[in-house]
């Protein structure tokens, strides 16, 4: 039977909220009269859905909407607004809740709106009880040299490893870093062929060569691919231009104090620092960057699975 | 003054406070890194405080644009900070060594305080 939550410090609101969607529904209801109170019992009794007030006394909808997000991420949590709490609203969506319902309508609109916000929820834990047991997946892209295109790739790629729950929230933004690193010497270094050494003297002449080039052949020809391997062990993504290649032996050293004030390498080294491996195939066009998730406890798979 | 689509710069007395929108990787790209270099370059201008609160990461492209706005302001003698990064803002300026370049502040107010106090 699905269980919802109602949390509201008033008890007539909660018994109101409850008993609509008792009576619409014919679902089992609990009750709280605040977040730290409705915490305790999502712990207990791991509800379907969250309806909660937003100004109540010890621990508010908002910071209950925030610790949901943080313990238990696959909840869904409906807002009830009363006038007054609009702002707050708005930053609780922010922060993670899944719909809203003005109190002065919830006789009009809770039921629907909390069986269409379990429904889908529904789909996405679906999605990831199948997504937990993907053991491999590779996915190939060949880009025109466009730099949005490629940071639209960054953002895409960002959400396939966060579905797949490969590393936590830091590592995954160290990895997208690294990522559009590698896309941006890709797009300036490897298709445009623009030295850094034009960027040390004149960075006006630097980017106006860069849309100059972007219009040119051979370079507006050019494209960019990306390959994104990923298993339980490891990710790699695989990033070729279709320039001449460089020596990344010649790459000056960022972090020497006497370079600080040149634009030299500091791509490189972002990728060096967030990736556990970089390699460059020996003509300098391709580079495979090499992600391993930390390490786990044996009895804890890579894939956390979710429920 | 001046808006773009990826930064907006105000000013306060001597002190320029520039404040980016959202992913700055094509910043420089689209021509508006040398606008906002231009707009740096008055010799009026003699802070700027590059406040980052509305920017969950950035790279490379950053990193320079940040190296040529600390070049544009030091040639008449005037001062750089930054304030508001996210963690890993602060890991990027440590790991490419800027951090021992300019000062970092937590908040705006505290920036602006502190570098008028001549901290």
């Amino acid at each position: 039977m699905t269980t919802v939550l109602v949390v509201d410090d008033s008890a007539t609101d909660r018994r109101l909220a409850g008993g609509l969607l008792e009576r619409r529904l014919n679902w089992a209801t609990l009750y709280a009269a605040n977040g730290r109170e409705a915490l305790k019992q999502i712990e207990l009794h791991l509800p379907d859905i969250v309806v909660t007030d937003l100004t109540m006394p010890d621990m508010n909808g908002l910071d209950l909407v925030r610790a949901m997000k943080k313990d238990f991420p696959l909840i869904p949590v409906i807002l009830m607004t009363a006038k007054g709490s609009e702002e707050i609203a708005v930053e609780a969506l922010q922060v993670g809740a899944a719909s809203y319902v003005p109190k002065r309508q919830l006789a009009l609109e809770l039921a629907q709106i909390v069986e269409r916000v379990l429904s889908v929820a529904r789909e996405e834990q679906s999605h990831a009880r199948i997504l937990n047991r993907l053991t491999h997946s590779t996915q190939r892209f060949t880009l025109e040299n466009d730099l949005t295109l490629a940071l639209s790739l960054v953002s895409y790629l960002r959400e396939a490893v966060t579905q797949l729950r490969f590393c936590d929230d830091t590592e995954r933004l160290r990895l997208c870093i690294a990522l559009e690193e590698a896309l941006i010497n890709a797009y300036y270094h490897g298709n445009l062929e623009i030295s850094s050494d034009l960027r040390e003297t004149d960075y006006k002449a630097y980017y106006e060569l860069a849309r100059q080039r972007v219009n040119e052949h051979p370079y507006k020809d050019r494209k960019i691919h990306v390959e994104m391997r990923m298993t339980r062990e490891e990710a790699a993504f695989i990033v070729r231009d279709e320039g001449p290649g460089f020596d990344p032996g010649l790459v000056r050293n960022p972090i020497d104090p006497e370079n600080l004030d040149r634009p030299c390498g500091r791509g490189i080294l972002l990728m060096q620092t967030f990736m556990d491996e970089v390699r460059f195939n020996p003509q300098g066009n391709e580079v495979t960057m090499i992600k391993r998730p930390a390490a786990v406890p044996s009895s804890e798979p890579a894939f956390r699975e979710v429920s | 003054m001046a808006t773009s689509t990826l930064y907006q710069v105000e000013r306060d007395g001597n002190a320029a406070i520039v404040t980016f929108k959202n992913n700055l990787t094509t910043i420089a790209d689209s021509g508006q890194l040398q606008d906002l270099l231009q707009q740096l370059s008055d010799p009026g201008i003699t802070l700027v405080l590059m406040d980052m609160s509305g920017v969950e990461y950035f790279g490379s492209i950053m990193l320079e644009t940040f190296r040529d706005a600390w070049k544009c302001v030091s040639s008449h003698d005037g001062q750089f900070a930054l304030c508001s990064v996210s963690e890993i803002g602060r890991e990027i300026l440590n790991i490419s060594r800027f951090d021992t370049l300019w000062p970092i502040y937590p908040t705006r107010a505290e920036a602006l305080r502190s570098l008028r106090a001549g901290n």
